[in-house]
């Protein structure tokens, strides 16, 4: 994706919040700690350059074999630190059972958040990632996440993407073993002139692997919202089921939404699906619900809201769960 | 009784006899006789050339020369299929039969009358078709029209004829739809267009039964560049027809048309097409319509044979109300790549778009879904509905969809659906109990797979296609 360049801006070594429980471990390193990562592209050449090369501080997230914990990171964008050029590396392994919740946060006048993520899920293991994005509309995120995985091993993201001035985020998971898995989860509140873009690769080789990639959410005002996903069935993924869904809520004349699911096969014993929609607020259900006394914002934002609830659901974390809810409805109701 | 059984078993016997003629049907070779052919590539010269023999206007051969400056300014498309084994320096762009145009059969010469009674054309004629053309190599040999149709206002002749007849109205509407800009085989079809069909239906004239094109492709190397217009009047409605197949070379071929279709308010036209190109042939042609207010183009597309195809019937709904249906299944065998799929523009309030794509891939085949539904801000109240479907039969095939979908506005209804997949166990264990053999129950359930498209050609046409299907299961289509 091209990206206009941003204001060079001085990057300190800050140190997010942080706090683990369970049995995994939380250190922070200097430099680049990922591993080669062959031909994974990231967002934008440039910015996923500057991850590897010039990462301030990078968080290494480690489960020893059929370990079990959960991590919490805060990144918070201020003036005092605007912009973030960080990576995270997560290895699980054989077994073991991680989640990850990473929050980001706060403003700055041509803020920049520009995070790699490398995971690694050894053989039966189990890594989710809950991402709540809530930057304020002058700051642009992006985000290259690569995952590898083993046999029998799973990866799950679940991310509330509702702040930001540019959201840009691209996920490459690698299921190249037998009954891998990946699904992922992602809500979208469009708003003002905010783009959102998703990117979503995924190569499947081995035999019965699984992925799932579910996009829902809405746009208002002249928000943009992209959504890229290809399914690449390569030969030998026998019986491996692969399926992608965007859905979209358009609640301005001037949004915008371009939705592109590709789905490529080269195997033949596999069952891919995508399906996309966008289209407005029925409007049956919003007569039902003004006629039961709410106005038409509110019932617009009830409507919004149970869109994206199954997302919300798979949080895994009341509060965090209750901090989307909150934005979305303050979203909705200064909408213009 | 016996009289009963015998007759039932010559007419099973003459099923069959017809059956096994089919798969001889487009592969056979005439000697390549010509009246004039130009050198192999695309000079100034070749062009100035095709003109000349044309007697064409001036404002012809400056359009003709003014695309042969774009296409050597464009790049060859980088996305898409390889076609780097195409060279055109190769390719002959004009070869012109042993013959005029005709208006009857009995006037056209036997060695090009045989090649069309061959395919089924003079019969056709006879029991559905309300016109025919048939184009042979570079130029139009026989047109014919129900003089019913023409007393009624409908004009339905070869290009070149239109352009003496007039010129005006052609020259007002060709290649507006698909500038020489538009892509690099644009502006070669600009450059070296010769043959194809005018039709003209005037407001309000409903053309009851089909009219057809077919194009025969003989010349070893050659290219086939035919030009087709349709201006449908408002309030009136035509189904038109285009065959087109060639004999298998071990040279490439090229076919690079353009049909350009306008369709007026309240109009209706449909856009059928049975291609079945033979395997050396590069297929990269260019339809597009623009339909008026309540107007509705309806393309039916059966995609079978040629090396490498790009195809992508485009439609721009510019009228309110108007109305896209888009209908087409994809075969590809060994060493074919069908990239193939549809463009929707919806520019106008209400309009509405339906889009049912099927392919099959097979023997290593490649299939490729690739399409284009964009929803103007203009669009209020647009509904668009895409469903894309890919069956593969082998694990050496190959099937991709890739569609982009653009909503510019918040009042429209919207959705895209589709899947890739294989041919269940379930059902072939079902009708193989049933008492058929594997090969007949997986030759049902790819016919099940595509009748929407069967369904929607008239029935001699649907019969082709099953044979088409029948014949490339068996592997025997060259």
């Amino acid at each position: 994706m091209e990206l206009e360049p941003l204001p060079e801006r001085p990057s300190g070594r800050y140190t997010p919040q942080h706090q683990c429980e369970g049995d995994v471990s939380l250190y922070f390193y200097q430099g680049n700690g990922m591993p080669d990562l062959g031909e994974f592209q990231g967002a934008n050449a440039e910015a996923l350059e500057r991850a590897l090369r010039h990462a301030d501080k990078g968080c290494a997230i480690e489960a020893e074999a059929g370990a079990k914990g959960t991590a919490r990171l805060v990144y918070e964008v201020n003036d005092d630190h605007p912009t973030l050029n960080r990576q995270l590396r997560i290895t699980a392994g054989a077994g073991s059972d991680v989640t990850v919740y990473l929050v980001f946060e706060g403003g700055a006048a041509g803020g920049e958040v520009n995070f790699l993520h490398y995971i690694r899920a050894e053989a039966g293991a189990h890594v989710k990632i809950v991402k709540v994005q809530l930057h304020e509309g002058n700051v642009r995120h992006i985000e290259h996440r690569y995952a590898e995985t083993a046999e029998g091993s799973s990866v799950e993201y679940v991310s509330a993407e509702l702040g930001a001035k540019e959201a840009v985020v691209y996920y490459k998971t690698d299921l190249l073993y037998d009954e891998s898995s990946f699904d992922s989860k992602s809500l979208y509140l469009g708003k003002d002139k905010q783009i959102v873009d998703f990117s979503y690769w995924i190569p499947m080789q081995g035999k019965k692997t699984k992925a799932d990639v579910a996009i829902a959410g809405a746009l208002q005002d002249e928000a943009k919202k992209a959504f890229r996903g290809t399914i690449d069935f390569l030969r030998g993924s026998k019986k491996a089921v692969g399926s992608e869904a965007d859905t979209c809520i358009l609640l301005s004349p001037k949004v915008h939404s371009i939705s592109v699911p590709l789905l490529l096969c080269k195997e033949d014993d596999v069952v891919g699906n995508h399906a996309s929609s966008a289209g407005q607020i029925d409007e049956d259900t919003l007569f039902y619900l003004m006629s039961r006394g709410f106005d038409y914002q509110g019932a617009q934002a009830i409507i919004v809201e149970s869109h994206i609830r199954p997302v919300v659901d798979a949080l895994g974390d009341g509060a965090l769960a209750e901090r989307v809810l909150q934005t979305v409805r303050e979203r909705m109701n200064s909408q213009g | 009784m016996a009289n009963a059984a015998e007759q039932k078993r010559k007419d099973e016997r003459r099923t069959i006899e017809a059956f096994s003629d089919f798969s001889n049907i487009y592969n056979f070779k005439k000697d390549f006789t010509y009246s004039y052919k130009t050198q192999a590539g695309l000079t100034e010269d070749i062009v100035r050339t095709i003109s000349a023999e044309k007697k064409e206007p001036k404002w012809m051969l400056d359009f003709r020369l003014k695309s042969l400056d774009i296409f050597h300014h464009l790049e060859y498309p980088v996305w898409g299929p390889d076609i780097s084994e195409l060279h055109m320096d190769d390719i002959v762009t004009y070869v012109r039969p042993n013959t005029q145009m005709k208006a009857s059969w009995d006037d056209v010469p036997d060695d090009i009358k045989d090649t069309f009674d061959r395919l089924g054309i003079p019969e056709a004629e006879k029991t559905s078709l309300a016109g025919v053309g048939a184009q042979y190599d570079s130029e139009v040999v026989y047109h014919s029209i129900q003089e019913e149709l023409v007393q009624q206002g409908v004009i339905y002749t070869d290009f070149e004829t239109a352009l003496r007849e007039y010129g005006d109205i052609i020259q007002a509407h060709f290649m507006k739809l698909v500038p020489p800009t538009d892509h690099k085989f644009a502006a070669l079809h600009g450059a070296v267009w010769s043959g194809g069909s005018y039709v003209y239906v005037p407001a309000g004239v409903d053309v009851s039964i089909p009219l057809q094109s077919y194009f025969r492709l003989n010349a070893p190397g050659a290219g086939q560049f035919e030009h087709t217009l349709i201006i449908v009047e408002n309030g009136a409605k035509v189904h038109f027809i285009e065959g087109c197949s060639a004999p298998k070379y071990n040279v490439a071929n090229l076919h690079a048309g353009c049909v350009e279709l306008f369709v007026g308010d309240d109009a209706t036209l449909t856009y059928s097409t049975i291609e079945n190109w033979s395997k050396n042939m590069y297929n990269l042609n260019t339809k597009r319509a623009i339909v008026g207010r309540n107007g509705t183009i309806n393309w039916v597309t059966g995609s079978f044979g040629s090396h490498t195809s790009c195809l992508y019937p485009m439609s721009i709904l510019q009228g309110e109300g108007a109305h896209c249906e888009f209908t087409g299944v994809t075969f590809a065998g060994k060493g074919q790549y069908l990239d193939t799929g549809s463009k929707v523009v919806h520019n106008a309030p209400k309009t509405t778009s339906n889009i049912n794509s099927k392919s099959i891939s097979k023997d290593g085949g490649v299939c490729i879904y690739r399409g284009s539904v964009v929803i103007n801000p203009r669009a209020e109240g647009a509904k668009a509905n895409v469903s894309c479907e890919s069956l593969m039969l082998d694990e050496e095939s190959q099937s991709d969809t890739i569609p982009a979908i653009v909503v510019k506005n918040d009042n429209v209804d919207l959705g895209h659906e589709a899947s890739i997949g294989r041919i269940s166990d379930e059902a072939v264990f079902y009708l193989m109990s049933r008492g058929l053999s594997e090969d007949e129950a997986r030759a049902m359930l790819v016919k099940g797979f595509v009748e929407p498209v069967s369904k929607a050609l008239p029935l001699e046409y649907a019969v082709e296609m099953n044979n088409l299907i029948n014949l490339e299961l068996k592997g025997s289509l060259t």
